[in-house]
């Protein structure tokens, strides 16, 4: 038993990671979206009776005008590129969430027929060539759907030659 | 209404990783650093009540005595193994957020000293560990400054007599 006297040491810092897991319930509204994205591809937006707005992603209060929607339509799966940005700065949310490699392109986009914007990302494209009003086409995931809003892969822009 | 088909509801899961950075200290961080340069563990024995406290406090947890830097004693890197199992689910790993197997069983190892460390063990095969048999921590070459991590497991050493 024999104790000696020691300097403290500088300041340690341990860094570590916490886990937190969610679960984000779609509700009716959406989990119908989710469905029909899921079992056939299609891109649903909800109808406003009153305003004739056509929400995409659908909710179930129109926010012009609070009416309660329940008419769903199919909206095209190309639209026009309303804003976008490229994110350079790794998060976590993008290599563990949505599994991507940075630069990664968020855009929102105003689907055929929709009356508002649709975020996702922009992919097939050159980061540094992106115009704001270029027409950009959904890319589905084929191999395993599972009712997520990632069954989009991601927008990518219509080649020229099939641009009217 | 009721005749109507129940509708599937989505909720889509996942994971988030919650960085964080967490100071030791100056006693836990004193074991660090000599667990990191000199391999060495060390413990504080209550000038009071003279238990030997690993991993150290600024105080003692049995009488309330308020510690300095006084009073370190070693630990050694010998000790027993009091308990062992092996986790049958996915183990969460602090320094990569991520879950993993360990094919590595996990032990209660308690040093001759007195102090018990947590800790896990080399032999992968559970038949041939049983309680009591004596174990040696194998220290990482090149220590990482974190603690614990820089032991990489303890290894079966010669019964003591």
């Amino acid at each position: 038993m024999t104790t000696t006297p020691m300097k403290p040491t500088t300041p340690v810092i341990f860094s570590g990671h916490m886990v937190y897991t969610h679960k984000f319930e779609a509700g009716r509204t959406g989990s119908r979206f989710l469905r029909e994205l899921r079992d056939g591809k299609k891109i649903m937006g909800l109808k406003c009776p009153n305003c004739n707005k056509v929400h995409v992603p659908p909710r179930s209060t129109c926010k012009e005008c609070f009416s309660q929607l329940d008419k769903w339509v199919e909206v095209g799966s190309e639209g026009k590129l309303l804003t976008y940005t490229v994110l350079r700065v790794p998060r976590d949310a993008e290599k563990d969430v949505l599994k991507r490699q940075l630069p990664v392109a968020y855009g929102i986009i105003k689907l055929d027929g929709a009356d508002t914007g649709f975020v996702h990302m922009l992919g097939e494209i050159d980061l540094d060539n992106i115009k704001i009003g270029m027409r950009v086409k959904a890319v589905f995931r084929e191999d395993e759907r599972t009712g997520n809003i990632l069954d989009i892969n991601y927008f990518k822009p219509v080649s020229k030659s099939r641009k009217r | 209404m009721a005749e109507e088909k129940k509708e599937e509801l989505i909720g889509v899961e996942f994971f988030s990783k919650i960085p964080y950075n967490w100071s030791m200290g100056p006693y836990v961080g004193t074991v660090f650093t000599e667990m990191k340069e000199n391999k060495r563990i060390w413990g504080i024995r209550c000038p009071n009540c003279k238990k030997l406290l690993f991993p150290p406090e600024a105080m003692c947890g049995y009488c309330f005595t308020e510690f300095t830097h006084d009073n370190w004693e070693e630990i050694g890197d010998e000790g027993t193994v009091v308990q062992f199992t092996k986790a049958g689910m996915p183990i969460f790993d602090i320094r990569k957020g991520t879950f993993a197997f360990s094919e590595r069983p996990l032990a209660n190892i308690q040093f001759d000293t007195g102090p018990y460390i947590m800790h896990w063990l080399e032999e992968k095969d559970m038949e041939k560990l049983h309680l009591g048999m004596r174990v040696k921590a194998v220290w990482r070459e090149q220590g990482r400054g974190r603690g614990y991590e820089d032991i990489m497991y303890f290894r079966a050493i010669e019964e003591k007599k």
